[in-house]
């Protein structure tokens, strides 16, 4: 194929797009890259200086080989292949009537630099977090973990934006089964675009419906590395600042990297508050609920009598109450989150003084539903994990729902149906309660009660046979 | 989605069953029952009044007559804007006549009824009308029988004469064979008329004020009789139910109080007689005689006189109930528990409870003086 071909062929594919930028430097070489994407310096500092010389030699191809001074240079036998280059920051460059071709990395910088975790913000640990360079994330990882053994296979997925997805794992800890069932669950997904690790969780979550999540999600580095140490598996995708774990637990989600940084007394301290909090803010409502208009036997006198002589002035059933006051937060959450932080004052100013304060006085809402709806939500924000808070809320509106016709026997039934659906979660076989039920005691060693770090001997044994994990 | 669907049918089918909003109900926390024309008056203290000043509860007394208890509540709730919910009731007053005639009816009702829960203070009126009790208001508590119960709940853990005589013990009493009930009484000091009224609850001394008074005894439901303040103790003792008690100790012409605040009874059963073996222990807590306190013989003398003091309470409280013919210390039952064919064949307990002799022990010793080492009045020493 000569150049002149190739060039047409290229521009056609791409239908003129404007950021093609074709150069003939002689009659046997022309280069072309995009320059959306490609750095024009790179191209002038480590392309044109080593090919200019070079122009009617014999043996064009193998000289340029190894003359060009770039440490990425690959040589490419399928044209069809150059699209993606191009589309990745590559310079493709021709040789006349050379059936291969050259592409040289010249990337240029889209990507902001490390920088620390907004979202899972830590005291004490390293503040690094990922970015949307894939090859940042990775890097990020490798530095963390020097073992040889540490395998990161990648693929590419989605037609049109063919995303690299990298998935981690340590080869003599991870369980290999979860590492095949994980690698073909990708191989399998065709799915046009792939632009955040969201896409893929739905793929990787086995069939069982459930709002709990069983991918962790995180921006952290040390996170995903103590858990590669620990035998999981961790997926990262290109431009995606987020990485997946796999196979996660509900105990997972009481964890954070800080736990063993810090001394384990603390640790286990935070884990059982954060257990608290997870009861405390999926029943509290319902609770409000049924003691409020069911079971108010159960109320201590005197605060039944506060209670009552609150409620007095109020038009709305309760349940109307509390779920006007807990949809009322979640949209003002949800405001707070998207809004530019510019607007925040005013926006806590409406929030805490107009709902709280006033709609108590004008007697829309009792006191106590202030103070419901904000034990709710502050036990809320106690957990990081998105998805995590998402499914929490789901359940609080389920035992709101079935609190409302039949009181403490709704929060009974529905505690029922959450433990029933939790113990039936089996993501990737690991069974979603461990290590409570079934019982391990292996795992029972970095539960809510966290053993120091020298007296933890041994990585659980549901994520892998490579139990040693102090020499004795 | 069809999962979801029969979800939310099963939630409807329920049709909200027991669904009440709270300020629906009339929270009543206290009972009165007086006699009235062959029938009863019966007033209950409503908590959640209208909301005043400071969100403050106040509190109403409705009252209605019928010739059954139920009918009686009937009719206060012809009064009541709201349902009256008795759960949260704390207290339940007698007046002396209906005591007199039994409590059979109303503790009927009480037990029968669905919403009460069983565990609240009983409590005698005496020389007063059961609903006056309740009417008179506190400055200590936010409303009147909240200040009765805790009233009792404090008296029988700090004072040797209150008994904790809620109504599932009087219940347990009444069924139990050879034991018989005794229940709290309280009196009204000053003037009712007034008392009744928020502009008492502001002043620094009250107009009038509710205090708890000796025990009355009862032969199965029915009043027989009034202990006094040193039998009352006495039965207190006997029962073995003392936590703290507070006793004269006779020291020359003046007294030394002593303060017992361990204090265990054991019993033993013989089919002739039954033995009561006392033991306390007390510190004193204020000396008025000039006894030597550093000297043992001294103090074991003194230890002698108590000792002789708590058995002259319980010797009074055994007298009286003999008298009365009721066993109000369920000597009975623990016959019953360890010899129950001869305990069948006596026909009726309490007249053998009269003549069925009753020996008493009682050990004391001081564990402490208190802060002082030594009697004041002997400064010379």
């Amino acid at each position: 194929m000569t150049n002149e071909e190739r060039v047409k062929k290229i521009k056609e594919a791409l239908g003129n797009s404007s950021d093609i930028v074709v150069r003939k430097l002689n009659d046997k070489i022309t280069y072309l890259f995009l320059e959306s994407v490609s750095s024009d310096d790179k191209i002038s500092d480590f392309l044109l200086k080593s090919v200019t010389k070079w122009e009617e030699e014999k043996d064009l191809f193998s000289i340029l080989q190894k003359e060009i001074y770039n440490s990425h240079l690959e040589v490419v036998e399928d044209f069809n292949e150059c699209y993606y280059y191009l589309a990745s920051g590559y310079t493709c460059l021709f040789v006349n009537q050379e059936k291969k071709y050259f592409v040289i990395e010249t990337k240029t910088k889209l990507d902001r630099g490390i920088s620390e975790s907004t979202s899972e913000p830590l005291i004490r640990g390293p503040k690094d977090s990922f970015t949307e360079n894939h090859a940042i994330n990775l890097g990020l990882i490798r530095k963390r973990i020097k073992d040889p053994k540490l395998r990161i296979s990648e693929q590419k997925i989605g037609r049109r934006t063919n995303s690299k997805v990298a998935l981690i794992y340590i080869e003599d800890i991870a369980d290999f089964k979860k590492v095949k069932t994980l690698e073909e669950a990708l191989t399998k997904i065709d799915i046009d675009g792939i632009l955040d690790t969201g896409y893929l969780r739905d793929f990787l979550e086995s069939n069982e419906k459930s709002f709990f999540p069983k991918v962790i999600s995180t921006e952290r580095p040390d996170f995903c590395c103590q858990s590669l140490l620990n035998g999981k598996i961790v997926i990262l995708v290109e431009n995606s600042p987020y990485a997946l774990i796999l196979p996660a637990i509900l105990m997972d989600f009481f964890k954070t990297s800080e736990d063993y940084y810090q001394k384990n007394a603390s640790s286990t301290f935070s884990r059982i508050l954060k257990g608290i909090a997870f009861l405390v803010t999926i029943i509290t409502p319902a609770l409000y609920i049924a003691l409020m208009t069911f079971n108010q036997e159960m109320i201590p006198d005197q605060l039944l009598i506060s209670l009552a002589t609150q409620r007095s002035e109020v038009p709305f059933p309760t349940f109307m109450e509390v779920i006007i006051f807990v949809i009322l937060f979640e949209i003002l959450r949800e405001a707070d989150i998207k809004s530019p932080s510019a607007s925040g004052a005013s926006m806590s100013i409406v929030g805490a003084l107009i709902l709280g304060d006033a709609a108590v006085t004008a007697g829309i809402v009792s006191p106590f539903v202030v103070i419901v709806v904000a034990i709710t939500s502050i036990c809320e924000l106690v957990f990081t994990d998105m998805d995590f808070i998402n499914a929490i809320r789901q359940w609080r509106l389920l035992f709101i729902f079935s609190t409302i016709f039949t009181g403490i026997i709704g929060i009974v039934s529905a505690g029922l149906f959450l433990i029933i659906k939790l113990a039936s979660l089996e993501p990737l076989n690991t069974p979603y309660l461990l290590p409570y039920s079934p019982f391990n005691l292996s795992g029972m060693e970095d539960s809510f009660f966290l053993l120091p770090s020298r007296k933890r001997k041994k990585r659980p044994d549901y994520l892998t046979q490579n139990k040693r994990r102090l020499k004795p | 989605m069809k999962k979801v669907f029969v979800f939310f049918l099963l939630l409807f089918l329920t049709g909200c069953w027991n669904y009440k909003e709270l300020n629906e109900y009339a929270i009543v926390t206290g009972m009165a029952v007086d006699y009235k024309d062959n029938g009863y008056e019966v007033s209950f203290l409503i908590a959640n009044g209208n909301k005043s000043e400071e969100s403050e509860a106040k509190t109403s007394l409705l009252t209605g007559e019928g010739d059954t208890i139920y009918n009686a509540i009937k009719n206060i709730s012809l009064v009541s804007p709201k349902e009256l919910y008795i759960s949260h009731l704390s207290v339940v007053i007698f007046s002396e006549e209906i005591a007199r005639r039994g409590l059979l009816n109303v503790l009927d009702f009480l037990l029968r009824d669905p919403q009460s829960h069983q565990n609240f203070y009983l409590l005698l009126a005496k020389d007063t009308k059961a609903s006056d009790i309740l009417s008179i208001l506190s400055p200590l508590a936010d409303y009147p029988s909240q200040n009765i119960a805790s009233n009792i709940a404090n008296s029988s853990k700090l004072q040797g004469k209150i008994s904790d005589a809620s109504f599932n013990l009087f219940i347990e009493k009444y069924l139990s064979p050879g034991f018989e009930p005794i229940m709290n009484s309280m009196i009204i000091l000053g003037d009712i008329e007034k008392g009744q009224t928020s502009d008492s609850q502001e002043k620094s001394k009250q107009d009038a004020y509710t205090k708890l008074d000796s025990l009355a005894l009862f032969h199965d439901d029915k009043l027989v009789g009034w202990a006094d303040q040193e039998e009352s103790i006495g039965i207190d003792l006997v029962l073995g139910e003392i936590g703290t008690l507070y006793f004269n100790v006779p020291c020359g012409d003046q007294f030394a109080v002593t303060v017992s605040d361990d204090y265990h009874a054991s019993y033993q059963v013989k089919k002739d007689s039954f033995y009561i073996k006392a033991e306390a222990k007390g510190t004193l807590r204020e000396v008025d005689c000039p006894i030597n306190l550093e000297k043992e013989e001294e103090m074991k003398s003194l230890e002698k006189v108590a000792e002789k003091e708590l058995r002259k309470y319980m010797v009074k409280a055994i007298t009286k109930a003999k008298n009365l013919e009721v066993d109000i210390f369920g000597i009975g039952s623990k016959y019953y528990q360890k010899y129950p064919k001869e305990f069948s064949k006596i026909k009726d307990w309490n007249q053998f409870f009269k003549d069925y002799p009753i020996q008493i022990e009682v050990h004391f010793s001081y564990t402490s003086k208190g802060t002082l080492e030594q009697s004041l009045e002997r400064k010379t020493t």
